[in-house]
């Protein structure tokens, strides 16, 4: 192999980074959608904030000289997810209270 | 400028004052007082007379002066409608024997209606009648006359339909809405077209309220500016207008089928209501003149309704019928004046024949009072004797109506000589064949009623002096008021377009009067020997049925208008509720997909979202890539 294809796979560019958060993104919204119980809808939303992530800190190491408002606002979302997150379980817990069950299915209220 | 035309406002004001304090009184049970509420009426009519004679005397001695006073009602950016009184010779001269005649007819209801529970409501009603003849005839633009003139036909259907728990007299005063209505829709429709084209063609804003200050000018800016077809066309609209009020043929069933009207009203509406498109008519004269067309227009109507409405009336057993027929008859010689330019013998001949139709009809009422409610002629008779006063009114009134003798004689004799001068022979034969026929009914209706034998065995309820004495007053009222109505008023109209008015100075009397005594013989003759035998019966029915108008009109109503309408009725049924099965069956199946949408589970929402927005960027990534392949951003 020359140096031309080894440096397309070895020197990482921003097209990596990019793809590698396109495909955290599509596992994660699919994971979002099928999934049955709802841990696994968590963690899935958990591989989307990843990917969402993993862009900021791409761009920011890419096109900022100074390659610290992208980390600085990573850290900030990081935190916000953290949150989110524990809102969200929270919430479900207080509706695991009625049906006493993980499955989204469950949960139809919404129905029309 | 004088103290009574400044405040010629109040005219207008006391009417609605007394008619808001009646309703006001009947909602809150304050005002029920009978005395009071006639005294009140009364007097403010007295009041009214004094500053209309006050008015018209500033006005004869400072040249004929006309003045209005407005205040902007409405304004659209340029367009300013103005509300206000318009004072002049004409308005004044018709409010002040609208009011005088007024006066007699309200003291005769004080007392003829004295007994009905509603009394306080008749009152209310003749005063908002009051309101809107005086706001009519005041009005400062057409506008405003448009308003009174709707306000008119309210106020008449109320008092029309006053004993409104028969059938037949809701049934009436439904029929005349609707005829007024009729009217109003015209008057509409003319007052928005003449509004259009002075807005098109002159620019003058002050010209598009139509004051009847220059009312000649918007004549002159409409007859140059459009062609003549179009002219005719908005004039005719307001002259069907007139046409329809004032109860000519064709439309004059509506006067004919009233019935069962307290006397007042009756008198009201055929002296006051069916004048005032007469009074539209001399108002918007200046225009109507223009057109020779509408001239030949008013001339024909009138007289045919004349013509058909007096031979309608000699077969007539009904008193009031009678009567009803004869005032058709008269107004439409008004017309005929009119169409043939002699406008101030018309008004003359307006005013003197109001005054005698309402002796007749306060006369009418009496008669069917003191009966008990007969009014079939055939059955009355002797009652001379009984109501001798009554009975030389009447006779007075009827000769005035003739133009024998007393108030009806100048204005006449006026029409039949200028007829005459201006070689109108057709319309003067009609006029004189016209004459004939009312002599005949007029008299024949007299012999029947208080000639003769008593044909029944009816108690007379005695009849009160005051009722008496008001008809009495009247009627000297009416022989004394020809000396004020001897020549034609000057100035009435402010027109360029002369009068082709000669004074008479040949008596045309002395060849019209023997023929009115001549079938007045004929019909006392006729009268006494019982020769209406030989009359063959479908001729009397025919004339009994008024030709069939009504018939025809009905006929109109239950074969056309019922296959019009059963046409649209298959449209709206078929058509228009198939569009909305249509819709209704598009929108519950749209409804349906919607709703198997929603799941209630928050994973399908999601993916809906998901899907939403990549459409958005698909659109969005197409849109750049057409921007920067084509350059849409300019020069990019």
């Amino acid at each position: 192999m020359n140096n031309e294809v080894l440096s397309m796979f070895f020197d990482i560019s921003l097209y990596h980074y990019l793809a590698l958060a396109l495909v955290l993104l599509v596992i994660g919204i699919f994971g979002t959608i099928v999934s049955k119980d709802i841990f696994k809808v968590f963690l899935s939303l958990c591989f989307i904030f990843c990917a969402v992530n993993i862009n900021f800190l791409a761009f920011a190491n890419f096109f900022d000289s100074v390659k610290l408002e992208g980390a600085v606002f990573s850290l900030f979302y990081i935190f916000l997810n953290f949150v989110e997150i524990i809102i969200l379980v929270s919430i479900f817990y207080i509706m695991f209270k009625d049906k006493h069950s993980t499955d989204v299915e469950d949960y139809e209220e919404l129905k029309g | 400028m004088n103290f009574y035309i400044d405040n010629m406002f109040i005219v207008l004001l006391f009417p609605i004052w007394i008619f808001a304090l009646i309703v006001l009184g009947r909602f809150f049970n304050l005002v029920q007082a009978r005395r009071l509420i006639s005294a009140l009426s009364l007097g403010s009519l007295f009041t009214c007379i004094v500053f209309l004679v006050g008015s018209l005397i500033f006005i004869v001695q400072n040249a004929n002066i006309s003045t209005d006073y407005t205040f902007p009602f409405l304004k659209i950016q340029n367009l300013c409608l103005n509300l206000g009184i318009y004072v002049d010779k004409l308005s004044v001269l018709t409010a002040l024997f609208v009011s005088l005649l007024c006066v007699f007819i309200q003291a005769f209801s004080v007392k003829f209606m004295y007994k009905d529970k509603s009394f306080s409501r008749f009152f209310g009603y003749i005063n908002l009648f009051m309101f809107s003849i005086f706001g009519f005839i005041f009005s400062a633009n057409l506008f405003q006359s448009y308003i009174f003139w709707a306000l008119l036909g309210v106020s008449a259907y109320l008092l029309i339909g006053f004993w409104y728990k028969k059938d037949s007299v809701s049934l009436s005063a439904k029929n005349m809405l609707f005829v007024d209505s009729l009217s109003n829709v015209l008057f509409l429709t003319g007052l928005i077209a003449i509004v259009t084209i002075i807005f098109e063609y002159s620019g003058d804003y002050n010209l598009t309220a139509i004051p009847f200050v220059n009312i000649a000018d918007i004549g002159d800016y409409l007859s140059s500016y459009t062609n003549t077809t179009i002219y005719c066309l908005i004039c005719m609209l307001f002259v069907l207008s007139a046409i329809v009020i004032s109860a000519q043929f064709p439309f004059h069933t509506w006067l004919e089928n009233l019935n069962d009207a307290p006397a007042p009203v009756f008198a009201l509406i055929n002296s006051v209501y069916v004048s005032m498109g007469v009074f539209l008519l001399l108002k918007i004269y200046p225009i109507v003149a223009n057109s020779e067309l509408l001239m030949n227009l008013l001339a024909v109507v009138g007289g045919c309704s004349a013509l058909i409405c007096a031979l309608c009336a000699l077969c007539q057993v009904d008193i009031n019928k009678l009567l009803l027929y004869s005032t058709s008859s008269q107004v439409g010689i008004v017309f005929l004046a009119l169409g043939l330019g002699f406008y101030n013998a018309a008004f003359l001949f307006l005013i003197t024949f109001m005054f005698a139709n309402t002796i007749l009809f306060l006369i009418s009422g009496i008669v069917v009072f003191s009966l008990s409610g007969l009014k079939n002629i055939k059955f009355m008779g002797g009652m001379r004797n009984e109501i001798p006063m009554c009975a030389i009114s009447f006779l007075i009134a009827t000769i005035s109506i003739l133009g024998i003798l007393f108030s009806g004689y100048f204005s006449k004799e006026l029409i039949l000589f200028n007829a005459f001068e201006n070689s109108h022979f057709i319309y003067l034969v009609i006029l004189i064949f016209v004459s004939m026929l009312e002599a005949f009914y007029l008299l024949r209706l007299y012999y029947y009623v208080f000639e003769g034998e008593r044909k029944n065995s009816y108690k007379i309820s005695p009849i009160s002096t005051i009722l008496n004495f008001s008809v009495g007053l009247l009627t000297i009222f009416v022989v004394l008021i020809g000396y004020f109505l001897k020549r034609p008023f000057e100035d009435l109209i402010k027109t360029d377009i002369s009068e082709k008015l000669s004074i008479v100075d040949f008596n045309l009397i002395f060849i019209i009067l023997p023929m009115i005594l001549l079938v007045a013989i004929v019909t006392f003759e006729w009268y006494r020997r019982g020769l209406n035998k030989f009359v063959p019966k479908s001729v009397s029915n025919l004339l009994l049925n008024g030709f069939g108008i009504d018939d025809f009109y009905e006929f109109l109503y239950k074969k056309i208008y019922s296959c019009f309408s059963s046409v649209c009725n298959f449209v709206d049924k078929y058509i228009f509720k198939g569009l909305m099965v249509v819709a209704n069956l598009i929108s519950r199946s749209l409804s349906w997909i919607f709703s198997k949408m929603q799941t209630g589970s928050f994973q399908s929402y999601l993916t809906y979202s998901i899907i939403v927005i990549a459409i958005i960027f698909a659109l969005l990534m197409f849109a750049y890539t057409m921007i920067i392949e084509y350059g849409l951003l300019g020069g990019g």
